[in-house]
């Protein structure tokens, strides 16, 4: 690698992966907390959406004429990656305090490669914009689950 | 960074599709080779005159039926095709990427640039309307027709293996043709799996056929007597060669041939904006794409001599900065930037210009014969890094020849119209681009450059679909060009009806 330009290809690959994971850390936390299965299931067919939509965004979108390849410098995806394992019969704080610290990464890395890709087709940010947004939703969703500090 | 799933495991051997059916071919075989890796990853077969003479013969007895099912149907076929290739988009674009050698990037954006072909022949019931007016005379109407007239044959190059047959198939087979295709034996397979999704689209038993080979194939395509057209993209003396041919047996042609573009900069451009999209310009495709730029030249206009020198230096500086981290390896992996070049006699003659271009006073700013490979295990065999001369004039081998190969040019110009002499002086019009925030630089390099296809601040000039793929001078023999609204001309006969009743 150059060290600071990442290929759109890797940039896709990444979005992929996160919210595969993602998808896979809430439905994990549907299991663990009944209670609450509702709003993690809709999480989870969130995650799924999300990724279908960035990945149709792109196929629909790149062209040999663009900068594939050249357009995402100042990009580091070690900056996005988390710790994604759940410990042991965590506590709905715990569970939840890290899905946030996930979803506040997802922000980051949408809001990132949307401003590095300002300068390809208007498709290719927005679709990065809409999906920072709905993280953004997602971490504020959260918040409302959290139980008073004792 | 991971290498992506390969989808061709082992080695296919390939088959012509001639009339609907899968046949041998009694031809030799050849290697297809991944340039990446060095693999053997199938056998295609140099097809003989009585093979391409059998899917001729199975085409023009497929027309007349074609040609009559109703253009809403054939455009179903085609929206049906569509669907198969979107289904099949990755999987199609890493077949390209282990013919070719392209980055998995380019390769998906081959296959959006194919599918976009296919797309807007599905409008084919409006693109092939013809025209009418009544009372030209007293009681006389005129109605002009657009009639297919059988048989198209299309000769594939290369370095656009999925891409470039879909110039012209897509049109030729909606207009109510069929097709012949002969893709490239250096890169045969992604018309391979083409055929075998037109096949599941349900487009009919002769219409759309596949023989692979070399000149045997091709010669028996060009003096067969049936095949009413030939479509051609690669070299221009080969391309010359082929309008002559068909010229003399009266077949229409479509030839879009060589190129040496020109990219000229002028004071007033955004450097930053500029050299990132230089860099796919140049070395996109591994520079093997006839788009592709290749002299770059900083024009001084309004700068006195000291202050072209700082441009000069300016832009320089930062194109071989950004062209110096490009990473270089298979195409396969996402973290790569410039594949390989196809094979290693490309290779050999890439060097050997770059030799040239020392040898010819020229400066070696980057040399790409010595470069860092992503994927230390991979044979070197048709890699090569970007590499930038300076002080290159117009006269200079470097300059004047195609060279399809990630090489770059630096030239000065003192003002535009020197710049516009330079692309003027050269024997290719293929494409020819503008960098400058400049709308009345802009307005004349586009209004008298001689190329057909003029970037102003766009580095790849690609029309598209909807577009004519354009060329001029020594890029292109022919009169219409490929894709959209001219394709349709090229694909059918206008035939006009003066009608009066009593």
């Amino acid at each position: 690698m150059n060290g600071s330009t990442l290929t759109a290809s890797a940039i896709v690959s990444f979005s992929q992966d996160l919210e595969l994971r993602l998808a896979t850390f809430y439905k994990e936390l549907e299991q663990r907390f009944p209670e609450h299965a509702e709003l993690f299931h809709s999480f989870v067919l969130s995650c799924e959406k999300t990724g279908k939509q960035v990945v149709r965004t792109y196929q629909e979108t790149v062209s040999d004429a663009l900068e594939t390849g050249y357009s995402f410098g100042g990009i580091s995806l070690e900056a996005y990656r988390l710790d994604w394992d759940l410990p042991e019969a965590p506590s709905l704080r715990e569970a939840v305090e890290m899905a946030q610290a996930l979803e506040t990464s997802a922000v980051a890395f949408y809001s990132d490669v949307a401003g590095a890709s300002e300068s390809l087709l208007a498709t290719i940010p927005r679709a990065f914009k809409r999906a920072g947004r709905t993280h953004q939703r997602r971490r504020e969703a959260l918040e409302a689950l959290l139980p008073d500090p004792v | 960074m991971a290498i992506l799933k390969e989808p061709i495991r082992g080695v296919l051997d390939l088959q012509n599709y001639i009339d609907g059916e899968w046949v041998d071919s009694t031809g030799e075989l050849q290697d297809i080779v991944n340039p990446a890796t060095m693999t053997t990853i199938g056998h295609v077969p140099m097809s003989t005159a009585d093979e391409m003479a059998a899917a001729v013969a199975a085409a023009q007895a497929a027309f007349p039926e074609w040609r009559r099912t109703p253009p809403l149907a054939r455009a179903r076929c085609l929206f049906r095709l569509k669907e198969l290739l979107e289904d099949s988009f990755e999987e199609l674009s890493r077949i390209q990427t282990m013919e070719h050698g392209k980055t998995i990037d380019e390769s998906r954006g081959e296959t959006r640039r194919g599918i976009e072909m296919v797309e807007v022949a599905t409008g084919i019931p409006n693109l092939m309307m013809g025209a009418n007016l009544e009372d030209v005379a007293a009681g006389i109407d005129e109605t002009l027709i657009r009639q297919p007239l059988g048989v198209f044959g299309i000769i594939a190059p290369f370095n656009f293996p999925f891409m470039v047959p879909l110039w012209f198939a897509p049109f030729a087979v909606a207009t109510g043709n069929c097709v012949v295709v002969k893709p490239s034996p250096r890169a045969p397979l992604s018309q391979s799996r083409i055929a075998e999704l037109a096949e599941e689209a349900g487009i009919p038993e002769g219409v759309w056929s596949v023989v692979h080979g070399d000149q045997e194939a091709a010669s028996a395509m060009m003096a067969h007597p049936d095949v009413k057209g030939v479509c051609f993209v690669g070299s221009t003396p080969v391309g010359r060669e082929i309008y002559r041919r068909c010229g003399a047996t009266g077949k229409r042609v479509i030839a879009q041939c060589g190129a040496k573009n020109f990219a000229v900069v002028m004071p007033d451009a955004d450097i930053d904006m500029t050299v990132a999209s230089l860099m796919t310009s140049f070395f996109g495709n591994t520079g093997q794409r006839c788009l592709a730029n290749a002299n770059l030249v900083v024009v001084g206009e309004g700068l006195s001599a000291s202050e072209h020198d700082a441009f000069y230096r300016r832009v320089v500086d930062a194109f071989v900065s950004m062209a110096s981290r490009i990473t270089v390896g298979y195409g396969l992996d996402e973290a790569v930037q410039m594949g390989p070049i196809k094979d290693p006699s490309s290779k050999e003659r890439v060097l050997g210009y770059i030799q040239k271009g020392i040898e010819e006073g020229a400066t070696l700013r980057l040399d790409g014969r010595t470069f860092d490979l992503v994927g230390n295990e991979l044979p070197r065999d048709c890699f090569i890094g970007p590499t930038v001369f300076e002080d290159v004039t117009p006269e200079m081998t470097l300059a004047q020849d195609e060279i399809f190969g990630p090489v770059a040019a630096m030239i000065r110009a003192r003002s535009f119209d020197e710049a516009l002499s330079m692309i003027d002086a050269n024997p290719y019009g293929n494409a020819a681009s503008i960098f400058t925030s400049s709308g009345r630089w802009a307005r004349e390099f586009r209004y008298r450059v001689a190329c057909g296809n003029i970037g102003v601040n766009v580095g790849i000039a690609a029309p598209m679909a909807f577009f004519p793929f354009s060329g001029m001078k020594d890029s292109f023999f022919g009169v219409l060009h490929g894709q959209g609204q001219e394709a349709v001309r090229f694909f059918t006969e206008s035939k006009v009806v003066i009608e009066r009743w009593f």
